[in-house]
């Protein structure tokens, strides 16, 4: 399992305090496989989504009414005052992009912050978010023992798992479990879905 | 003396048996998810708000709280036996740690972690129980203003202290507010950022976005590096107890770290990492075995261990008093409250003693259950470790799902709960840390509220934030924090460079 730090997720601190430990970061990446040309360093694309959000709060911030009564501490402010920081951060992202892009071809570049792991899977990406969009649309229709099922199911194929069949069955204990003890002990409320007729033969509701 | 009585009105209500039994499920699901990669106590507790919605906040204090001490002891497990610190606070324990497990000295390693962690966390609740009532009685003098400086000054350390670098952290912070932007503003009734959805006028639940960022942002990152190298668990195979001279140099690196870890908690400062390191740093300073450090050093495992659980606990403080969170963890309590439509600050001291010593007491008896737990059970715990990932990680969206889905029965939250753990993804995948946005969220509303009301104090004067002697110390402390660091790398580069010049 190569999973680091939920909570914060501290990825390699360059200027961190004093012992660099050897678990703190990934292993910065060869160099000389990244297909992306020099000047483009992630850190550009990111600046770019960090000011396209500053300017979609800024303009946002526009359209708040504001009534006359309220001078200049209204609504309107604090949503300046926030897409304002957006942008600064945008724009020192960029900055910092653009400086490192220069040198890029140094071997400093790959240990700089924001460089993204060289290897993605993004299969395994696209199917935990397609099972997790399998619950959204079949969660209330099929009910949450069977749509759970399925992203759970769906979510151990994407890890890498290929023993289909018990993930099926370990996935329909689990969703089985959880529903019964919750609806019956904790009070929630639950979809059925189709499997009401059974669940409610076996006595609940 | 009369914090001492009131202490002991919090014993008497922690220690009837629901409440020890609450403590019990706490601490058990807080080692639970201490140990397991990919969850942590802060989800944890988002997860279990809508169990608890409606019923007594007491117990479920208790229970929170014994959580997140629980995840501060399972944390170092799974950092000892697999150097994946399960979460950020354990990262020195995983490297001393880790290569005392490898050179067979696991058990000795866990042994010190649990007993460090237990005279540490309860020396830190001990100054918990002592300075909550005096820093009780400074923030009845704070006004809006104050306040408002105060969460400025949480707002710059926490961002400058977590994440690689500056700018990436205050990304981080003000897309949280942003985020806390959404829905209706409590002054005017004004909806803003809603874009016509009617879902959007409560604003976006802050236990969605943790939900997100730290179950589905994660479990998306995991997927898309799972071909990057497996960590194996080590075997235990010496005793769980340690040998005298274990105990001979273990015993004062848990004092220390005890008494450096809880006022950098408790400082509005952020987190447990800085006083691990300090920590480690001291001992490495200060042990007659200094050769042994990086090759398995046992004081090495045993002071930053106390510190960190010491800043845990030193965390409560600015928490219950001011009800300023300083930690993702913090932050999803102070969420809690809110759930419960408590405020925690001096009126939660004045108003609910049962609930806030309650919780007090029960974090004394919450650290002896965990040492009970953490050292015999050692060996059923180790197990946790084994699960493979395709399972755990089903399991983990498994509930995530469940837990975003019961707040409020609607399919529009889990569809949100997609979105932000997408956008949870890209923040990790492009090194952004993701504790400051959650902080942002719920701290930003406040901190609007406060700069609103204290400019309707002063009419607008802006001036009110350096007139007030509270304020303007606050701010003078959150620009040096901000400035500093900026200004001796600034300084460090210029010398580098004179030095290569020359």
């Amino acid at each position: 399992m190569s999973t680091t730090t939920p909570m914060t997720g501290t990825n390699g601190a360059p200027d961190g305090p004093a012992p660099a430990p050897a678990g703190r970061g990934r292993a910065p990446g060869p160099s000389g496989t990244r297909p992306t040309p020099a000047w483009l360093h992630p850190d550009l694309l990111l600046a770019i989504g960090v000011l396209a959000l500053a300017v979609f709060f800024f303009v946002g911030a526009l359209q708040i009414r504001v009534s006359p009564a309220y001078e200049h501490i209204g609504p309107r402010f604090f949503p300046f005052l926030v897409s304002t920081g957006l942008a600064a951060c945008g724009l020192g992202l960029l900055a910092g992009a653009l400086r490192r892009a220069g040198v890029a071809d140094g071997p400093a570049a790959p240990a700089a912050p924001g460089e993204p792991a060289p290897l993605a899977d993004w299969r395994s990406v696209a199917i935990t978010v397609a099972a997790l969009l399998a619950q959204i649309l079949l969660l209330e229709r099929a009910g949450f023992i069977i749509s759970s099922t399925i992203l759970f199911a769906g979510v151990a194929w994407a890890f890498g798992s290929r023993r289909h069949g018990r993930d099926v069955v370990i996935g329909f204990i689990l969703a089985f479990v959880v529903y019964w003890s919750f609806t019956q002990w904790l009070g929630l409320r639950l979809p059925a879905g189709i499997l009401r007729p059974v669940l409610v033969w076996l006595g609940g509701s | 003396m009369e914090t001492l009585s009131l202490l002991l009105d919090g014993f008497a209500i922690a220690l009837t048996w629901q409440n020890l039994l609450w403590a019990l499920v706490g601490v058990t699901l807080g080692t639970i998810v201490g140990i397991l990669p990919g969850i942590g106590p802060a989800l944890t507790v988002a997860l279990l708000l809508p169990v608890t919605f409606g019923r007594d906040p007491i117990g479920s204090f208790i229970m929170f709280a014994g959580i997140y001490y629980g995840g501060m002891y399972g944390g170092s497990t799974t950092a000892i036996l697999l150097n994946t610190p399960g979460e950020s606070a354990s990262i020195i324990t995983a490297l001393e740690g880790n290569i005392m497990a490898r050179q067979g000295r696991g058990g000795a390693a866990l042994a010190t972690a649990a007993i460090g962690s237990f005279v540490a966390g309860t020396l830190a609740t001990i100054g918990l129980t002592f300075v909550a009532p005096a820093m009780v009685q400074l923030a009845l003098r704070f006004g809006p203003a104050d306040y408002f400086a105060l969460m400025v000054l949480a707002f710059t350390t926490v961002t400058s202290l977590l994440g690689s670098s500056l700018v990436r952290g205050l990304t981080s912070l003000f897309f949280g507010m942003a985020l806390g932007l959404v829905g209706i503003d409590l002054q005017t009734g004004q909806a803003r950022y809603t874009l016509g959805m009617l879902e959007m006028l409560d604003g976006i639940d802050v236990v969605i976005v943790a939900i997100g960022l730290f179950a589905v942002g994660e479990a998306l990152y995991v997927a898309s590096q799972r071909h990057t190298g497996a960590a194996d668990v080590i075997a235990v195979k010496d005793s769980i107890w340690m040998t005298k001279e274990d105990w001979r140099r273990s015993w004062k690196p848990w004092i220390r770290g005890g008494l450096l870890g809880f006022p950098l908690g408790a400082l509005p400062a952020g987190g447990a990492e800085i006083p691990t390191f300090l920590s480690y740093t001291l001992e490495r300073r200060l042990s007659r075995h200094k050769e042994e450090f990086g090759k398995g050093a046992i004081e090495g495992v045993a002071g930053p261990e106390a510190a960190n659980n010491a800043a845990a606990a030193g965390v409560l403080v600015p928490l219950l008093t001011l009800g300023l969170p300083t930690s993702a963890t913090a932050a999803i309590m102070l969420a809690a409250f809110q759930q419960f439509g408590l405020q925690p600050g001096p009126l939660l001291f004045e108003n609910r003693p049962d609930l806030v010593w309650g919780m007090i007491a029960s974090l004394y008896i919450g650290n002896a259950m965990l040492l009970v737990l953490n050292l015999p059970l050692v060996g059923l715990w180790v197990r946790l470790l084994s699960i493979p990932a395709p399972l755990l990680y089903g399991g983990i969206l498994v509930f995530a799902t469940l837990g975003t889905y019961s707040l409020n029965n609607s399919l529009v939250d889990v569809a949100t709960l997609l979105v932000i753990g997408v956008v949870g993804f890209l923040m990790r995948r492009y090194d952004i840390p993701v504790a400051p946005a959650v902080i942002g969220l719920i701290l930003g509303p406040l901190a609007e509220q406060q700069l609103r009301r204290a400019l309707a104090i002063s009419q607008g004067d802006y001036s009110i934030f350096v007139t007030r002697p509270i304020s303007a110390t606050l701010l003078a402390i959150a620009l040096v924090a901000l400035v500093g660091p900026m200004l001796a790398r600034f300084i460090g580069a210029r010398r580098k460079r004179g030095e290569a010049a020359a």
